[in-house]
């Protein structure tokens, strides 16, 4: 024990003795352990905390599949999985926060817009979650009619009732109808089950899944594929497959009961899986990324002592001498190491700290997970071990061979050029090009990533991007309760809107590019009646009739909508080029026919049957995000579709000025014609294309920066061994000097080294990265993971680098003075 | 039954080959020689006959490549790198030619090192053995200073120390005198003879015949082989003509 404790003491005079060596290791090491422990963090917030929920490993997402399709279950599925299974304590159906006005706030006179959660009482049972005050839904509420009840989140209630603890009966309104507050939820709860673009849901209101009593009845047949999202409690002891195995039975029978529901299957998600499956193998890759760079930090620091290290041989061959063991001495050099470590550590996880505090502060909008990044037990567990670990990796080679010295030429009063001298600069030599190898596979990864970006971004958009914006309105029923009064709603708003100075043309319209939310079920008339589960559907869209010039889609065949189309002229529909191509191969799709909805013959008396004539083929717009080419789509105008006129709208102005100097006037014009609408949602095209790929930039960000990193760290080990090779060449370069090397001669003989460390580690980087490539293939987009250009570029990039890194020394080796060299002989 | 001496170094018939780069090297060819306890051999010859290479397999430092080697009446010339570790530990002090104290170290831990690596010794054990040590060289009152603060002479004073403290069985020296003046060169001498005359063991090799005077015993080598001072006189003489 002692003998350890002079150990450290003796290593710490060694550290103190030589700042720069320290300092430069222990920097190294801060950055490799800093990012690794910052990347822990964030993998701990997002995939290794379990959610707040009584036991969350039973909790599981219950999903419909349809071919290669995933989709959520309707209402009626639920109630027959519930009634006919034996693996489930509980299941709820629910819906997602659909974005609805709220007024009556306390202390808020304009009306504004939340996602609302629709959600039964079974809801919050099945995740385990009791009300900090109040009660949970009755079934009743959850039937229309009823459904007047809300509950808060903890910091709604505490942000915008200040805590109110008489809160309990109070009231507000919601889409201009009173809710009763009839609980408040704990905090913590987490806003993961809902889609996340649509904000945080601070709200939850009774899930209705019929407009009417005997609604399940008539709907029978057609709302058997209404999807919304569905959530289980395993019982205890009932496995995953178990349960999905029961489900599947009832399936099976409910698909020979209902056309619909053939070949629908099911499936059950861990619901943590569910939640995290997307964000894996980006945090997986990025947790990769650190990994080498922490193993080049630690090749680095491995490198520094071993030239170290040989400068001692002579101390080591003393202590031999005094028969010092072997394992006194790598104790001896690992005391060293483990303090370099643990100096490296301890700044590394400030560092740590201080990154996730930034992190949690600063995170894009799509990984709200992020907020929980910080530095807690775990995290600091897993930094110490790093530093331990990394002591070792860096640390053992060098003490071994430190420890292997050659007593009978150490004590020769010049002990140059030997044997084990040989192996160590070899060994040298080999972990350069070690740390290349990784900093290739760092680059390869960020130019992979970096063009997937610029792909996705240059992706043809199929309208003007610049110039627009759009603004989301909900027409509330109460206010709003037919198709006539929305109609004559948006055509109002729009026509004010087009009459303020700035604006080019504006257009009303339930979806936008370069998402389509609405899928559409139709038939084509005149073909022959498939089978009901064979019924296409394609995205849809109601507009009006300024929509395509708005949005300058073009128009390739036929013509646009116009005024002269009203709701008593004949109903018409565009149809854009992949639907041309889709459903009217060989034939012209102008004048053809098309139904909403079921065949006839299949369909529930009332459905409406308005035949819908093609007037036109327009261009592809973007309609499935940026990742993917534009699917079918057919646009109707919605004054010519009344069963499908929801309140849901938005506003889509073409501008002349920047698109936000006119939202004043636009919102003025909003609540001139409607005080109680909220202005929501205001965006330009441009942030709306550029929220798409959010997440990339932010992953390609981060991986770039680990790549500096990386190759960095990489430049100067280079640059450390080869100013090694230089100062034990000094001699020999003055020499080859004296007999009449010039010194671009020397400045090559120098850089050649570094080049050659860097093509090797190049090679053997590029092919780690090749045999990778399968873990980049879901991360890239347009591009092959194995792209040869990609890989080309990434090794002479670090070839480069080495070069450069290898010429500073280079340029030392070149001033050598060739007289005073040769007199160190 | 009358006990004969056990001589404390037993060499019979050693050999050391080097082989480095497919040259053979016969650094030492059939080597006998004995050492008893209490001795002082001087070891001369010229250079590159072999005195260092015998001298550091004497201190196990190295192994001979055939023979019988036995310290103690232990035969020791196969012995693995830990137990010769161990051995040399107890058994041999060293005195370098060129000090060998290592810098980063005071006085007082150079002195204390050899002990460090003992097993389970006693730190006030270990603390009055260095102060013994370094009092009987005359050095313990620079006990704080570091190496490179001390003249050469009492550098290898410390060293002789640092031999000492383990309290060997014998003393090896290779050219202690080597790198020092005169004057400081015979005050080491004197030290050496000093220890000598209180029990020591020592093995010194010098150039210097008038050190090698100073021994009981002188060893002269050539070419690898020990041969008898007239007869290294002759063959200095056939070489040199
Ligand atoms: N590690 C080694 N590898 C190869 N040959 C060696 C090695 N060490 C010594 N020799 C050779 O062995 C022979 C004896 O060397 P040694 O060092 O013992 O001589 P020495 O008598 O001590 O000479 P000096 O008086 O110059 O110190 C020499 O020929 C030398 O070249
Ligand atoms: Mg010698």
């Amino acid at each position: 024990m002692s003998g350890l404790l002079q150990d450290i003491r003796y290593a710490l005079r060694q550290l103190r003795k030589s700042p720069g060596f320290t300092s430069v290791a222990v920097l190294t090491l801060a950055l490799g352990i800093g990012v690794s422990t910052v990347m822990f963090g964030v993998m701990n917030a997002v995939l290794l905390q379990p959610p707040p929920f009584r036991d969350p490993d039973r909790l599981v997402r219950i999903l419909s599949t349809r071919a290669d399709a995933m989709d959520g279950p309707s209402p009626l599925d639920v109630r027959d999985f519930a009634a006919g299974n034996r693996s489930f304590e509980e299941m709820a159906i629910y819906d997602s926060g659909w974005r609805k006005n709220i007024s009556a706030l306390p202390g808020s006179t304009d009306p504004e817009q939340q996602p609302v959660g629709l959600v039964p009482r079974a809801y919050f049972e099945v995740l385990g979650v009791e009300p900090l005050m109040g009660r949970l839904f009755t079934d009743e509420e959850n039937r229309w009619g009823n459904q007047f009840e809300v509950i808060l989140s903890y910091d709604f209630w505490q942000a915008r009732f200040q805590g109110d603890p008489a809160i309990l009966g109070k009231s507000i309104r919601i889409n201009d109808e009173p809710y009763t507050i009839i609980g408040v939820m704990p905090p913590g709860l987490p806003n993961w089950s809902f889609d996340s673009s649509r904000g945080r849901v601070e709200l939850w209101t009774p899930f209705v899944p019929y407009l009417s009593a005997n609604e399940t009845s008539v709907w029978e047949e057609s709302s058997r594929r209404d999807s919304f999202f569905a959530i289980g409690r395993l019982k205890a002891g009932v496995s995953l497959e178990q349960a999905q195995a029961d489900l599947q039975t009832i399936a099976k029978n409910l698909a020979a009961r209902y056309p619909l529901d053939r070949g629908v299957g099911v499936v059950l998600h861990p619901l943590q899986e569910d939640r995290i499956g997307t964000l894996r193998p980006v945090i997986l890759l990025l947790m990769g990324a650190v990994i080498l760079i922490l193993l080049i930090a630690c090749s680095n620091v491995a490198n520094l002592l071993l030239v170290r290290n040989s400068n001692r041989a002579r101390e080591v061959a003393v202590r031999v001498a005094m028969g010092a063991a072997r394992s006194a001495l790598i104790r001896q050099f690992m005391a060293e190491s483990l303090l370099l470590g643990t100096l490296g550590g301890a700044l590394g996880c400030a560092l740590a700290w201080w990154a996730s505090v930034a992190i949690a502060r600063a995170h894009p909008a799509q990984l709200p997970q992020l907020a929980a990044v910080h530095v807690d037990l775990r995290v600091l567990a897993f930094a110490m071990a790093l530093s331990v670990g990394s002591s070792l990796l860096f640390g053992v080679i060098p003490a071994w061979l430190a420890s292997k010295v050659n007593l009978s030429e150490a004590f020769k009063e010049s002990g140059r050029g030997s044997v084990a001298g040989r192996r160590k600069k070899w060994l040298g030599h080999s972990i350069v090009a070690g740390e290349m190898a990784l900093a290739v596979m760092l680059l390869v990864g960020t130019g992979l990533l970096m063009q997937s970006l610029l792909r996705l971004q240059k992706q043809e958009a199929g309208f003007r991007v610049d110039h627009l914006l759009k603004v989301h309105l909900f027409l509330p029923p109460v206010r709003y309760s037919n198709s006539a009064s929305i109609t004559h709603f948006c055509d109002e708003y729009a026509a004010r809107v087009r009459r303020l100075p700035g604006v080019q043309d504006a257009a009303i319209s339930a979806s936008y590019p370069p998402d389509a939310q609405w899928m559409q079920r139709f038939t084509i008339v005149g073909r022959p009646e498939s089978r009901l589960e064979d019924t296409p559907s394609a995205a849809f869209n109601v507009t009006d009739s300024h929509y395509l010039r708005t949005f300058a889609i073009p128009l390739l065949k036929g013509r646009y909508f116009t005024d002269a189309d009203t709701e008593t002229s004949v109903p018409v529909v565009l149809v854009n080029q992949a639907f041309a191509k889709l459903y009217f191969p060989t034939e012209d799709p102008l004048g053809k026919q098309i139904q909403l909805g079921m065949p006839p013959a299949m369909a529930p008396s009332n459905m409406p049957r308005i035949r819908f004539t093609v007037i036109g083929v327009i261009g592809n717009a973007l309609n499935r995000g940026l990742a993917l080419p534009s699917g079918p789509q057919f646009v109707a105008l919605f004054r010519q579709t009344p069963d499908l006129n929801y309140g849901f709208k938005n506003l889509i102005v073409r501008t002349a000025l920047a698109p936000f100097e006119l939202a004043a006037s636009i919102r003025g014009q909003l609540h001139s014609l409607d005080a109680n609408l909220p202005f929501a949602e205001v965006f330009s095209m441009d942030q709306i294309m550029e929220q798409q790929t959010a997440d990339q930039r932010y992953t390609t960000g981060l991986l770039a920066l680990f790549a500096v990193f990386g190759i960095v760290l990489a430049g100067i080990g280079v640059y450390g061994v080869v100013s090694y090779v230089v100062v034990q060449r000094t001699s020999e370069i003055g020499l080859r000097m004296a007999l009449g090397a010039q010194r671009p001669d020397v400045l090559w003989l120098v850089i050649k080294q570094g080049l050659g460390m860097a093509a090797v580690g190049a090679v053997a980087g590029l092919f780690a990265a090749w045999i990778l490539r399968h873990l980049m293939a879901q991360l890239v987009f347009g591009i092959s993971p194995a792209d040869p250009a990609t890989f080309l570029a990434a090794a002479a990039l670090l070839i480069a680098f080495a070069g450069s890194a290898s010429y500073v020394p280079a340029r030392r080796a070149a001033k050598v003075d060739p007289m005073v060299a040769l007199r160190y002989e | 039954m009358t006990e004969a001496p056990q001589p404390l170094i037993q060499i019979q018939d050693l050999t050391k080959v080097f082989y480095t780069d497919e040259i053979e090297t016969h650094a030492l060819s059939g080597i006998h020689l004995s050492v008893n306890k209490g001795e002082y051999v001087a070891m001369s010859g010229p250079s590159g006959c072999g005195k260092s290479t015998l001298l550091s397999i004497i201190g196990l430092l190295d192994t001979p490549t055939a023979g019988r080697y036995s310290l103690n009446g232990k035969t020791v010339e196969n012995l693995d790198f830990a137990e010769r570790s161990r051995i040399r530990n107890q058994e041999i002090g060293f005195i370098f030619q060129s000090f060998n104290l290592i810098g980063d170290l005071t006085v007082y831990e150079n002195v204390e090192l050899p002990l460090t690596y003992r097993q389970r010794m006693p730190a006030a054990d270990r603390k009055a053995r260095v102060m013994e040590a370094l009092e009987r060289v005359g050095m313990a009152h620079r006990v704080r200073h570091y190496p490179s603060q001390l003249s050469g002479g009492q550098q290898q004073r410390v060293a002789v120390a640092r031999a000492l403290g383990g309290k060997p069985s014998i003393l090896l020296a290779d050219e202690p005198t080597g790198n020092l003046d005169s004057r400081n060169g015979e005050a080491v001498m004197e030290l050496l003879q000093e220890l000598h005359r209180e029990g020591a063991t020592i093995c010194m090799v010098t150039h210097d015949p008038r050190f090698a005077k100073h021994a009981q015993r002188e060893v002269h080598l050539f070419d690898g082989k020990v041969v008898a001072e007239e007869e290294l006189k002759k063959l200095l003489q056939e070489t040199s003509a």
